[in-house]
């Protein structure tokens, strides 16, 4: 064997060895996702179980129609958060229909405060995107930006699809109490705020640089959060083997 | 007559308290708040007997209210929550009361016997319990909060490995370390995904077994084959199975005492 056969030899075997530890590197990122996924959604906040249940329990006898409305939706929340737990993506349909339900309750606590709007396009619902991604963002928005403000605020859910990148996006803003410019880039920076982090983390390990998750804030006016990343319809093949 | 004060961000959760609170004729609700600061300012004006107070509230939480108390004649304390492990853990060691939601007329009332209790005895003697019930609370507070609540002690770490979960030996386990924020735990020449962060991982591990040599690495104590005195006061480990793993200046201490320095004593 000719040592230039033994170099190309080695090099290739070097080679392989470098698709296969990338190859791995991928895998384990990929599991490290999915477990971080999965302990999110198992992590449905006790904190607002209970206080559901207080509001509940205020109800029945004050507005049995509206306790009625309560139990539906936490059942609803309930077993969502049971069943899917397996999958790391589902339909923004689905993501949307979850959140709704998360806000009506937050609405029925937060009663005097809390208003909630959303303007959908509807092209957007059959987006295939992370699960239980948009609960903790809306979480914040009401109990960081809406609840410490006395009179309260709307948040408001936009989807929409950007047609010349082909990609989603996704906005949440409310006129809540905002954030200072140093908190803004503690929460920007990834140094606060565990939804956003979360949020932006998950997005990165799936899409890279083709998503992106922009925060945007003002003390006393009000803070928005923007992601945006590819537009999968669920339905096509493109959208099926995104999943694989 | 027992005049009380309901603090609570939620307006529901405050009409509900006073319905419940309304069933004890000897109890008179005198106002609400739904922030820290208004509470602290209708506690000054109104001077309840007790108050009410929701532990999460936005900007000013119930505890920083409870700090912010006046310190003469201050109320009766019965905090409200949902449910916070952190803060029921310091409720039971400093006897203080405090009411979980969804809200239970039997508990309530058994809060307000010794709202009552505490009432009959001398307004000297209930101001000095109240107060000292609270210095132990926030001692409390404080302690935990520098110790994070205990979680179960691991006997095996479990792992991932070619897409297999394995529960490694943790004997058999060199060092655990992160790598581009992701954990691995090295044993016996093979590398295994771990999903606990290494901060929680120091407080799951048995005593004294392993140490945190840096913020990114935990280091099995019983693998260590040599201790290198470094640059900059810091500390080189040698594993069994080759690996080198650094001690920063602010833990070599720490480690010295930890293992008995045999190698480094010889050099």
């Amino acid at each position: 064997m000719s040592s230039f056969q033994v170099l190309t030899a080695q090099t290739e075997e070097q080679q392989v060895a470098l698709v296969e530890s990338h190859r791995q590197a991928a895998e384990l990122r990929e599991l490290a996702a999915r477990a971080e996924t999965s302990a999110l959604r198992a992590q449905i906040n006790p904190h607002f179980l209970y206080n559901a249940l207080n509001t509940l329990a205020y109800l029945t006898e004050e507005d049995p129609a509206a306790a009625r409305r309560v139990v539906e939706k936490l059942a609803r929340i309930f077993r969502r958060t049971l069943e899917r737990s397996a999958d790391a993506t589902t339909t923004l349909a689905e993501e949307l229909e979850f959140v709704a339900d998360y806000l009506a309750i937050e609405c029925e606590r937060f009663d005097d405060v809390l208003h909630v709007k959303s303007f959908i396009e509807p092209e957007t619902l059959r987006a295939r995107v992370p699960t239980m991604m948009l609960q903790p963002l809306a979480e914040n928005a009401v109990k960081h930006g809406i609840c410490p403000v006395a009179n309260g605020g709307t948040l408001i859910v936009r989807t929409s699809l950007v047609r010349s990148s082909n990609r989603l996006r996704i906005v949440l803003e409310d006129d809540g109490r905002g954030m200072d410019d140093s908190r803004l880039a503690e929460v920007a920076g990834g140094n606060a705020g565990v939804g956003i982090t979360n949020v932006r983390d998950r997005l990165q390990l799936q899409y890279g640089d083709r998503a992106s998750v922009t925060v945007s804030s003002e003390l006393g006016k009000g803070t928005s959060v923007v992601l945006e990343f590819p537009y999968e319809p669920a339905d096509t093949i493109a959208g099926a083997l995104s999943r694989v | 007559m027992i005049r009380a004060l309901i603090v609570d961000d939620e307006r529901r959760a405050r009409a509900y308290l006073a319905k419940l609170v309304a069933a004890h004729s000897d109890v008179e609700v005198v106002g609400e708040a739904r922030d820290g600061e208004s509470a602290l300012d209708a506690i000054r004006e109104l001077r309840p007997d007790v108050v009410f107070l929701d532990v999460q509230m936005p900007v000013m939480t119930g505890l920083e209210v409870a700090k912010a108390l006046p310190t003469e004649d201050p109320p009766i304390v019965v905090f409200t929550t949902a449910y916070d492990q952190f803060a029921l853990a310091a409720f039971d060691l400093s006897a203080t009361d405090y009411l979980l939601k969804p809200y239970d007329g039997d508990r309530l009332a058994r809060a307000l016997d010794r709202v009552r209790a505490a009432r009959r005895g001398s307004a000297e003697m209930a101001r000095d319990e109240t107060a000292e019930r609270l210095a132990k609370l926030l001692d409390a507070l404080e302690r935990k909060a520098e110790e994070p609540a205990p979680a179960a002690v691991l006997t095996r770490l479990p792992a991932q490995s070619k897409g297999r979960i394995v529960l490694v030996d943790l004997d058999q386990i060199s060092h655990i370390a992160s790598e581009d924020r992701l954990v691995f735990a090295y044993s016996r020449g093979e590398k295994y995904l771990v999903n606990f962060a290494i901060k929680d991982l120091e407080h799951r591990l048995p005593r004294g077994a392993f140490f945190r040599t840096h913020r990114s690495c935990l280091v099995n104590l019983r693998h260590v084959r040599e201790v290198v005195p470094w640059f900059h006061g810091k500390l080189m480990l040698m594993l069994e199975g080759g690996a080198e793993v650094p001690v920063s200046e602010d833990r070599a201490p720490g480690l010295r005492a930890a293992i008995v320095l045999v190698s480094y004593d010889r050099r």
